[in-house]
């Protein structure tokens, strides 16, 4: 591990590009413990490339990223596995084994990050897809859901690993306003009680559940 | 955690069939080979000792059978009298080409000789009687099993269980019918009805009986020698000796050792190809189905991977999750190997004669199919783990 800072997250000047299309040129960001953080950008300005980054699903080109004051950039594959079991990402469409029913989704994908210890967690995870109005769609499989159930059956996933800091593309499209007012109470609750939360979203009316809001272009360097 | 039961029933159906191709095809090839050996040498190591003067010969004396059993390579002689049996019929028609002109005859009586023997020790030895279809007659049945391929004059067909002769042993007339076919090596087709031996000593009287088929001397003798190399020396041996002998000669089936050297030479090695290459196959072909139907799942490991679960804990899971698909599929091979062994036999046709082989799953390939069967999902759940950090997460979960 190489400790260089306090801060939870932090990017600088990352890039990346698919062939001649800058993905991601040169963005700088910061995410604080106990921060509520939207990052609003039209479609296809490289919100998504970003998050991914960030998550550590994706390489940059260039640039670091620094998660609990650890450099990715020299970290070995296991430390890399540890980080992102305290991060959870939310994919923008949504990503579920599809022959695991929803709450088969949350918990026993998890349970093996969680670790030992992890006793009740089949329980916490129903709670939790109750409290995001899918109690009568725990037993269904997602060919069963409709995309904004499948959405908040994979945010689940990511608040259900307790995170430092969760990461979501664009949690709140496709989602009526009621349901996105239970998305965000309980992306509040998590954010009150554990860590910080970073999302993405095109919608600027979405960025209204966040603390502050920052359009993409305003993070290039 | 589980996976999709229908990819699981699918991935258990390829291993399953790949492995019982791993366990039979080489059991057959091997056994296969066995039987034909064994049958080859079975057969194929008889020489026959005939007169071929017509009318009735002098039978070889004792000292002579003895000698014959004294040559290197003989392991037993079998010398009996055959008989010149009449079968008679009546109002047959044949078809003749007289003066250039394809004409039907028509014969009041008309009489074929055969050659006939009992059966029993000192008789048509016993040990060649393999009776394929029909039966043995009784003691006091006027019954015959045919040896040979002759046709029924009466009927114009081949001779089948059912037929009744008229027939003349010795002078003797009585109707026989005939109640089973042997398969007799084909050397001693010579021999063409085979007698109860009871039925005919009564049929003809004790002392009738001693005097045609009892009589010292034999005018016929089967002998058997250890392995098919000893074929050819020994009869050359028994020809040198039977010089003494006028119009004695000994005979064995040149074209059976011919067919036999070809197999040997060419057939056996194929077997033996089979024994090595049908495993191979089935595991090759196992292994990339197997991968394959993984391949298209790619995605999963990343999202787990994605989740924070270690590739290591991925590849543990991958394989816990074949290897016990891998266990039910061994069972499943191994019963289906046995169902097949007792549903299939397979007609051979061998030097003329139709062999019906057989096969019993080979202890040796079922015990070599257990780690087969690991060592394939183990490769392929190693593969997938690979594919993922070539592709890399987020290449792998664009699959999805």
């Amino acid at each position: 591990m190489h400790c260089v800072s306090s801060s939870l997250l932090i990017a600088e000047r990352l890039y990346k590009s698919y062939g001649a299309i800058k993905a991601v040129d040169g963005i700088s960001i910061r995410v604080e413990r106990g921060q509520s953080l939207c990052i609003q950008g039209r479609s296809g300005c490289g919100k998504t490339t970003l998050l991914k980054i960030l998550s550590l699903i994706l390489k940059p080109d260039n640039g670091n990223v620094m998660i609990e004051g650890v450099d990715t950039s020299k970290s070995s594959e296991r430390e890399i596995a540890g980080l992102k079991r305290r991060l959870g990402f939310s994919f923008q469409e949504p990503l579920l084994l599809p022959y695991l029913n929803a709450l088969q989704n949350l918990f026993l994908v998890v349970s093996p990050v969680r670790g030992r210890g992890s006793k009740g967690l089949q329980q916490e995870a129903a709670e939790l897809l109750s409290k995001l109005g899918l109690s009568k769609r725990l037993e269904h499989l997602p060919r069963k859901l409709s995309v904004g159930e499948k959405k908040r059956v994979d945010l689940a996933r990511a608040v259900l690993k307790s995170p430092s800091l969760i990461i979501a593309d664009e949690p709140f499209s496709n989602l009526d306003p009621d349901t996105s007012k239970m998305v965000a109470k309980v992306l509040e609750h998590y954010r009150e009680s554990q860590g910080a939360l970073l999302y993405s979203c095109t919608e600027p009316s979405h960025s209204r559940f966040a603390d502050e809001c920052v359009r993409i272009d305003d993070l290039r360097n | 955690m589980r996976r999709e039961p229908k990819f699981a029933i699918l991935l258990l159906g390829i291993l399953a069939i790949g492995l019982t191709t791993w366990i039979v095809l080489p059991s057959i090839g091997e056994q296969l080979q066995q039987q034909l050996l064994a049958y080859a040498g079975r057969e194929s190591t008889y020489v026959v000792v005939s007169n071929n003067l017509g009318g009735p010969v002098v039978g070889l004396p004792q000292n002579a059978t003895a000698s014959i059993g004294g040559i290197q390579g003989v392991q037993a002689v079998y010398p009996f009298n055959i008989n010149d049996t009449a079968v008679e019929y009546h109002n047959v028609t044949v078809t003749a080409q007289v003066n250039g002109t394809v004409r039907e005859i028509t014969f009041k009586n008309f009489t074929m000789t055969v050659k006939s023997a009992p059966i029993g020790l000192g008789y048509f030895p016993p040990s060649l009687i393999n009776v394929i279809n029909g039966r043995l007659p009784g003691d006091s049945e006027p019954g015959f099993v045919a040896n040979c391929g002759v046709q029924n004059l009466g009927t114009r067909s081949a001779m089948m269980v059912g037929d009744v002769l008229e027939v003349s042993v010795d002078g003797i007339k009585f109707n026989a019918t005939m109640t089973g076919r042997n398969a007799a090596p084909p050397l001693t087709n010579g021999v063409c009805l085979l007698w109860n031996q009871a039925f005919l000593r009564q049929k003809l009287g004790p002392d009738r009986f001693s005097k045609t088929f009892d009589s010292p001397g034999a005018n016929y003798a089967v002998v058997k020698v250890n392995r098919i190399d000893d074929v050819r020396p020994v009869v050359s041996s028994i020809n040198l000796l039977l010089r003494e002998y006028p119009g004695y000669v000994a005979t064995y089936d040149e074209a059976l050792i011919a067919n036999l050297d070809i197999f040997e030479h060419q057939s056996a090695p194929l077997y033996g190809l089979i024994g090595w290459a049908a495993p191979l196959l089935a595991a090759s072909v196992t292994f990339m189905a197997s991968y394959l139907s993984m391949g298209r799942r790619s995605w999963e490991p990343a999202l787990l991977i994605s989740q924070g679960w270690t590739r290591r804990s991925v590849l543990r899971f991958l394989v816990t999750y074949h290897a016990t698909i891998s266990s039910v599929a061994v069972l499943m091979a191994i019963g289906i190997a046995f169902a097949l062994s007792s549903l299939i036999s397979f007609p051979y046709d061998a030097y003329g004669s139709n062999v019906v082989g057989s096969f019993t799953p080979s202890i040796t390939y079922i015990l070599a199919s257990i780690p087969a069967a690991y060592a394939v999902s183990i490769s392929a759940s190693l593969l997938d783990v690979l594919r993922v950090k070539r592709a890399g997460i987020e290449g792998a979960l664009r699959e999805f």
